[in-house]
């Protein structure tokens, strides 16, 4: 067991080293480098070479992509051009916004996508069969930009319901614990102020969620219909079981491998693919962060969130991985 | 009604029972043809038949584990006094497990990954309920000493991928016996084995038949291994039932021709030069039914009068019935 997460573990060397090469390369490509951005307008030629000279840009290619890795072992990203202030501090400020939407986004795509993939399944070919294929469609090809511009509009803006920007007001006084809006507030037993972040957070995420409802439907109905023609169902039938007890205890748990997959997947896929709606309705994440340190040509930052990105996907997958061997036992190698 | 082998202390009846399956937009395909026989209690009754003969649908219709909308039936198919043809879902399901129960012909797949022998054994008693977890657990490893496994309380909590073929096939037949059933279909259960595994699962069947006074109803393709354990013997053809009777009496006189030809299929210690026997031709498809006997294109006896009409099934010895007109 310790082997199998080790073995994971050292699996995503070889990918974080990649992703790293790929973001060293890609700002080396871009026109300009670090000095020629920052330098004042009238620096001189001497200044450049000077600025260079201090950064260790002059160093070869090959020793600057050494000292770019050992930073990046230490975590460390260097200092935002832009804020003035630690990159790993600025990260650390703003994932824990990021990871609470995402997590609450995925909830709400889990808790509908899933049942609605599983009925679908169970009544294949039917009108709610259809209806989750038209579903399905829509969430996939709808730009999330587009739906949260609708939801801000309509459910803020005609309905007046719901918050379209933020967090929670500026005006909350919230002493920061875990850096969580929705666990700050239950554990300073502020009743109040967890109602606002989940008012605030229900627009952002479920835009987000939009998007994840299609994709999760359709694997979980795909699982579940792959699984129903296993011949272990047939003898669960033949044994006597009700039909509710055949889809609980064997169809589920054997569809939940692929949903699983996805879901973990998706949970990457939508904390890095959160830019252009924290952007929408102004979360102050890591995705507007990367926005404003992209348009502000903030090279540091851009690395370390990029890596950071990187870093979450990875984990997820190896978290997944581990998940596999939770549920299924003959992932557990070695058991005697 | 023609049926001379029928018994009184019957477990099943099919009379006249003919199976549809549904194609869709209202067409339907008879993939199995008036097919009468029983079984007695305690009796061990082989269906034997090539592939695409009917046996399996037959096998499952007997728990109706098609869904309505695939399959209808016709005719009379009465297990323990319930006309399964007719009989409410819900009685179905009440009967499944606890009246007939069934063994599949690949144990690899047929038990749920993801599950111990002792929770899906446990799931089987569960269905009838009243005993306890500690009283199921005990049935548990009775059932699991019953069906000869030497460490039963180590088999329980194991995986079925920890598991070879002959001992899955083995954990199958423990669960099916679960609730004492009067009835139990066995579905090629060997077919997947080993030859030495085959002869153990065979002898096994046959001691908890002694033990229990269970009925067996024995789907193969292999005529030279259920000779030597079946009581009855039913050949099947086409998707309709040629000849059935004793299986001393059918193997040493069959009286149809394609249960002589299937006979003289059966490896014997080869004699020098000469080839082993086949039957020329091919099974007819479902798709198409055509007059007269099923076996007729192939048939060494056709005569004039087989390429017409409906063949009954008539008395050919005294405890024998064969669908033909030129019997043997």
């Amino acid at each position: 067991m310790l082997r199998h997460i080790a073995g994971r573990v050292l699996g995503a060397v070889p990918v974080v080293l990649l992703v790293a090469l790929g973001i060293f390369a890609l700002v080396r490509l871009a026109p300009g480098d670090a000095a020629s951005t920052l330098a004042a307008e009238d620096a001189t030629e001497a200044d450049l070479a000077r600025m260079r000279a201090q950064w260790g840009l002059d160093q070869p290619v090959l020793v600057q992509f050494f000292y770019f890795l050992t930073n990046l072992a230490r975590l460390d990203f260097g200092t935002s051009y832009r804020y003035h202030a630690p990159v790993t501090e600025l990260i650390g400020q703003r994932l824990p916004a990021t990871i609470e939407l995402a997590v609450i986004a995925l909830l709400i795509a889990a808790a509908i996508a899933v049942p609605l993939g599983v009925a679908t399944a169970l009544r294949k070919g039917s009108w709610l069969d259809g209806l989750g294929s038209l579903v399905a469609v829509l969430g996939v090809s709808a730009p999330s930009f587009w739906i949260g511009i609708l939801l801000v509009l309509f459910v803020s803006g005609y309905l007046n319901l719901l918050p379209s920007s933020g967090r929670i007001p500026l005006d909350v006084p919230l002493r920061e614990m875990t850096g969580f809006v929705l666990i700050d507030s239950l554990l300073q037993g502020q009743v109040g102020v967890f109602r606002q972040g989940l008012e605030h957070i229900l627009l952002p995420a479920t835009t987000l969620a939009f998007g994840m409802i299609g994709i999760i439907a359709r694997i979980s109905r795909s699982a579940v219909i792959d699984v129903g023609q296993e011949e272990f169902v047939v003898t669960a039938v033949a044994k006597g079981l009700k039909r509710r007890e055949v889809v609980r205890n064997h169809l589920l748990p054997n569809a939940t491998v692929p949903i699983i997959t996805i879901i973990g997947l998706e949970l990457g896929t939508l904390i890095s693919g959160s830019i252009v709606v924290e952007v929408v309705f102004s979360w102050p994440g890591l995705g507007s962060l990367l926005y404003s340190a992209v348009t502000s040509r903030d090279i540091p930052l851009t690395t370390g969130i990029v890596i950071s990105y990187t870093f979450i996907f990875i984990s997820l997958n190896v978290l997944v991985d581990l998940v596999y061997v939770l549920i299924d036992p003959r992932l557990r190698v070695g058991r005697a | 009604m023609h049926d001379t082998s029928r018994i009184d202390d019957a477990v099943l009846e099919a009379d006249q029972l003919s199976l549809f399956l549904r194609a869709g937009r209202g067409t339907e395909l008879k993939i199995v043809d008036s097919v009468s026989f029983s079984i007695a209690r305690g009796e061990f009754y082989a269906l034997v038949g090539e592939s695409g003969s009917g046996k399996t649908v037959i096998a499952r219709s007997l728990m109706r584990l098609f869904p309505p909308n695939t399959l209808r039936m016709e005719g009379r198919l009465v297990v323990d006094g319930v006309d399964l043809t007719t009989a409410p879902a819900s009685r179905v399901q009440r009967m499944r497990g606890r009246s007939i129960s069934m063994i599949f012909q690949e144990p690899m797949t047929s038990l749920n990954p993801l599950m111990t022998v002792e929770r899906q054994i446990d799931e089987a008693i569960a269905v009838v309920g009243g005993m306890g977890r500690r009283e199921r657990r005990e049935r548990v490893v009775e059932l699991l000493a019953d069906v000869q496994f030497a460490n039963p309380g180590s088999v329980r909590s194991m995986y079925p991928h920890e598991l070879s073929g002959g001992m899955r096939q083995r954990a199958m037949i423990a669960m099916a016996l679960a609730n004492n059933p009067s009835l139990l279909i066995a579905d090629e259960p060997t077919t997947a084995l080993d030859v030495t595994i085959q002869e153990e699962i065979l002898q096994l069947l046959l001691r908890l038949r002694d033990q229990h006074g269970l009925s067996i109803l024995f789907i193969s393709h292999d005529l030279s291994l259920v000779r030597r354990f079946a009581d009855r013997i039913g050949v099947l053809y086409g998707g309709v039932l040629m000849e059935t009777g004793p299986a001393h009496e059918l193997i040493d006189h069959p009286t149809h021709p394609y249960s002589r030809a299937l006979i003289d299929c059966i490896p014997r210690r080869r004699e020098a030069g000469k080839r082993q026997a086949g039957i020329d031709g091919l099974v007819p498809g479902v798709a198409d039914w055509f007059d007269g006997c099923r076996f007729a294109p192939r048939c060494p006896r056709m005569a004039e009068d087989c390429r017409h009409g409906r063949i009954e099934m008539t008395p050919t010895q005294p405890a024998q019935v064969a669908r033909c007109l030129h019997p043997l």
